[in-house]
């Protein structure tokens, strides 16, 4: 039996513990609806693996502890997204030359995309200074894009669980010990 | 994690605390790995995405302003990250099939002592149950899916959820209850709600 909007509302509410009058009908409904959503319940929880929890926690560790490590890989993952944090960064914090001066073009040496300290800068002082953290919210928005607008290809997903592999790496930060037979003769 | 316990997690966090932050990922970590698994359907997705949201959390936080919503401020995060994640998904997950018979007519369970074999078998099962509401639940659209999933994992109201998906609130109810008579029909379960 189709229910309205409105009968659906209040049944909603009712079941949200606000203190709506609901007819006998709808009550039966919304006992029912309950009911289904605890059976559901019992069976929606999953363990989480101790691999999963065990790579978050080293997750985070590293992000905490390494800031700059952090940035560089946001940096090397997204070429396209530096360059366009480098252009708003430059509009943001380098003066612009003083009305009436004359412009000049002058050829200069190519500077790195995005100066180290700047990206630092965005990262570490955006909670405090609001045009960085909007710089910092943009970045996020438009890495989301960038993963969002190519489609992904086998090759795609490929590249993308040795990307992760590459980030498991670096989070370890351990290089491997290499065995005695392995060891060149001094 | 009480209310006032988790007030003061959160502020040792946002002040730098490295404890606090592992803090909140001990007591959500699990939640959010359920819901990240219920709402992509594989373990590889799951992993993933529990790790990319520490870095989001620690990214975030400091700008969150507390105001006894913390759960449904990071399980908003996660539903994006879901949405994100869903919309690049185009393969299907590789399976490995423990009683599919190679070529010399032997299946990996027939190779595998009787004791771990048992054991095998009985985690195959449970895991086979678990795989069976997953697909249930991916036969479901998005939208039921993850306000059906967020009611459980992130423990919102129909209003936190109507306010997530900016829809009214008979919406949300009214899709969640057919997700839920879908999902029992297809789990082969018997009389529910009209």
């Amino acid at each position: 039996m189709e229910r309205t909007e409105r009968q659906y509302e209040q049944m909603a509410r009712w079941l949200d513990g606000e203190t709506v009058v609901v007819s006998d009908e709808l009550l039966a409904v919304a006992e029912g609806i309950r009911r289904d959503e605890q059976a559901l319940r019992t069976h929606l929880d999953v363990p989480v693996p101790t691999a999963a929890m065990d790579r978050a926690r080293r997750r985070m560790s590293t992000v905490l502890a390494s800031p700059a490590a952090r940035v560089r890989r946001l940096f090397v993952a997204a070429g396209v997204v530096a360059a366009a944090a480098a252009v708003i960064a430059a509009v943001l914090l380098w003066p612009s030359a003083p009305d009436g001066a004359p412009t000049r073009t002058i050829v200069q040496e190519p500077q790195p995309l995005v100066p180290a300290e700047v990206v630092v800068k965005i990262y570490t002082e955006s909670a405090t200074d609001p045009a960085l953290s909007l710089l910092a919210s943009e970045i996020d928005a438009l890495e989301a894009e960038m993963a969002m607008a190519v489609p992904q290809t086998p090759v795609d997903l490929e590249i993308e669980v040795l990307q992760r592999d590459i980030d498991d790496l670096l989070v370890d930060e351990t290089l491997p010990v290499l065995p005695e037979d392995f060891r060149q003769p001094s | 994690m009480d209310p006032q316990r988790l007030r003061a997690t959160i502020a040792s966090a946002q002040a730098g605390s490295p404890e606090s932050y592992q803090a909140l990922l001990e007591t959500y970590g699990p939640r959010l790995y359920g819901y990240f698994y219920r709402a992509t359907g594989r373990h590889h997705d799951a992993e993933d995405l529990l790790s990319e949201l520490t870095l989001r959390l620690v990214r975030r936080l400091p700008k969150y302003d507390h105001r006894g919503r913390f759960e449904q401020w990071l399980f908003r995060i996660a539903a994006n990250m879901v949405r994100d994640r869903i919309r690049r998904l185009k393969a299907s997950p590789l399976t490995v099939s423990m009683s599919a018979q190679d070529d010399s007519g032997q299946s990996l369970l027939d190779r595998m002592p009787d004791r771990a074999a048992a054991m095998v078998e009985a985690g195959v099962l449970a895991e086979e149950a678990s795989a069976k509401l997953n697909a249930a639940l991916m036969r479901l659209d998005e939208t039921t899916r993850q306000m059906m999933l967020l009611r459980h994992f992130a423990e919102m109201s129909f209003k936190e959820v109507a306010a997530i998906f900016e829809c009214p609130l008979g919406t949300v109810l009214a899709r969640v209850h057919r997700g839920l008579q879908t999902l029992r029909r297809m789990m082969g379960a018997g009389d529910g709600t009209d």
